[in-house]
């Protein structure tokens, strides 16, 4: 039988289960945008593939009618405000939810690597030798250093505090700690739940 | 009998053991009386154990802890007057987490009753804790009514991160400057406003210049005319005062000589027709036959000044000339209503 229209997406239901937090405006506060996208950004600095890991997530959570493509991921991505080409928008709660998700998806996948780097930092802390002494873990720390260092725009004062090497690893590692929590059971209500410290009314 | 579950993670092991309350004999019926717990994290010696009191206290103190290690955002540890917790967990460094457990004083309880416990934990064992409360809390076979309840910190609670001196650095910095700046230019001089010199043009741009000039302090010569706000006249006025102390000549070849040379000048110069009644007025002149200054004798001779020539013939000495001659002549010098004016020397100067 002829169809005027495409089947309709269904929507996702995966979101449901996440809670609106009370919020003045509606809207993500400023601190959730930055959050959420330094939280993909240690994901693409863990896994060369991550882009398209990201993707794929869309796909495989059902999240097209949130983030249609990859123009529109960047596009909800660049409403962090430290970044060079930061879209003047606010990020919506379904589009958080959406990236909420999928960071939570990616990091089971990366739970072993994650899980690698810690106890290596661990243990090169524990005997206070140089990060670089750990090649995983180094490589993961100038991949970090070089992805944030093209993309955030250093007038911004956000950025400015992590005007060193030194600092910007101390930063990709606290993101790494975050990831671990993100790879619990209940790691996306954690992670949902955490975004709003603070913010809600 | 009693069921035992059991949440293993590779750096933390949860024993949850305890009975079903409603099918005592069913080994999968759900647990919902607490009999024992036990918390062992595989390289610490001592494993944690006590009751449902240490499960909620340590699903209380994961929950609070985990969600601050998450956000970066302080929160308050608990309402104010409400007992100590059993369980807090704190950040030790980078890397550390300090589980610190407090002293129980049940007596049959198995948790040494002794000092309080203290665990470090890596944050991989910080975590596996967190998962296996995680993993406990979802399961509906074991203490059904304990389920994950999170709350977002609300913005009034949120413990500012910025301690209070440096938060409040830049209004005093700011509130400071300002006040530094009005000191400073507190003691700055307000600009005196100069009197405008007086104008030595002829007699017809003199009467364009009647507007009053308020902020003008004329040299106090006693000349407080009512409306008649004219500078020329009050320089003038001044200027004679200021000469009738000055030296005066009285040798009478001058004076003749002069008071022939003011009574043509003044008489080719005056025209009658507005003058109503005698204008009498003290007139000082240099020894080259200048006219450096005057006074009324009355009040009509003030008020009908501009009738006279006098204004434009006038000319105030500057004080180079004045250093340079010492002694002027004064005259008594009438305006009448028939156009004849009577020039005399003065005797005796009044001020």
């Amino acid at each position: 039988m002829p169809v005027d229209s495409p089947p309709a997406v269904p929507k996702p239901l995966i979101l449901d289960a996440l809670r609106d937090p009370v919020l003045p405006g509606g809207v993500c506060p400023r601190r959730t945008q930055v959050d959420l996208d330094l939280l993909l950004l240690a994901i693409e600095a863990l896994d060369v593939n991550s882009s398209e890991m990201m993707l794929g997530a869309v796909q495989e959570l059902s999240l097209q009618t949130v983030i249609p493509g990859r123009v529109q991921f960047w596009q909800i991505r660049s409403t962090n405000p430290l970044r060079y080409s930061s879209q003047r928008r606010p990020l919506t709660l379904g589009e958080a939810k959406a990236l909420t998700v999928i960071i939570c998806h990616l990091s089971k996948r990366l739970t072993v690597l994650i899980r690698q780097l810690l106890l290596g930092y661990q243990q090169l802390s524990d005997r206070q030798l140089a990060l670089d002494h750990h090649f995983r873990l180094g490589d993961y720390l100038s991949r970090f250093r070089s992805h944030f260092r093209a993309r955030m725009n250093p007038q911004r004062a956000g950025v400015l505090i992590y005007n060193t090497d030194d600092k910007l690893d101390a930063l990709a590692l606290e993101l790494l700690q975050k990831l671990l929590f993100c790879t619990g059971t209940q790691g996306v209500q954690r992670l949902w739940h955490s975004l709003f410290d603070g913010e809600v009314g | 009998m009693t069921i035992k579950r059991q949440y293993t993670l590779p750096n933390c092991n949860l024993i949850l053991e305890g009975m079903s309350k409603e099918d005592a004999l069913n080994p999968l019926a759900p647990i919902t009386m607490l009999l024992n717990v036990e918390c062992q994290f595989p390289g610490i010696t001592d494993p944690l154990i006590g009751g449902k009191d240490l499960l909620e206290a340590l699903v209380q103190a994961v929950n609070h802890y985990g969600q601050g290690l998450l956000s970066g955002v302080p929160r308050p540890q608990g309402k104010p007057g409400s007992p100590a917790p059993l369980a807090t967990l704190e950040r030790q460094g980078a890397y550390h987490h300090k589980l610190q457990l407090a002293t129980t004083d049940k007596a049959e309880d198995k948790v040494d009753s002794g000092p309080p416990m203290a665990v470090i934990l890596t944050t991989v064992q910080l975590f596996d804790l967190v998962e296996a409360v995680d993993q406990f809390l979802a399961d509906t076979q074991t203490l059904p009514e304990m389920t994950l309840a999170l709350k977002s910190v609300p913005r009034r609670q949120a413990i500012a991160q910025e301690p209070l001196t440096q938060r409040l650095l830049p209004a005093v910095a700011g509130t400071s400057t300002l006040v530094a700046a009005a000191a400073a230019l507190f003691f700055l001089p307000v600009p005196e406003l100069e009197p405008r010199p007086p104008q030595e043009t002829p007699a017809a741009e003199g009467t364009t210049d009647v507007t009053p000039a308020p902020g003008t302090d004329p040299p106090a010569a006693g000349s407080d005319a009512p409306g008649a706000g004219n500078i020329d006249i009050v320089a003038a006025v001044a200027a004679y005062t200021r000469l009738s102390v000055d030296g005066t000549t009285t040798d009478p070849d001058t004076l003749s000589t002069l008071e022939t040379q003011l009574r043509r000048r003044l008489s080719t110069a005056f025209a009658a027709d507005q003058v109503e009644e005698p204008l009498a007025y003290q007139v000082a002149v240099s020894p080259e036959g200048e006219v450096w200054g005057f006074r009324h004798d009355n009040d009509a001779a003030l008020l009908a000044v501009e009738s006279t020539p006098l204004l434009g013939l006038t000319t105030v000495p500057s004080p180079a000339d004045l250093l340079e001659e010492e002694a002027v002549a004064l005259f008594e010098v009438t305006f009448l209503p028939t156009g004849e004016v009577r020039v005399s020397p003065l005797e005796s100067p009044d001020r």
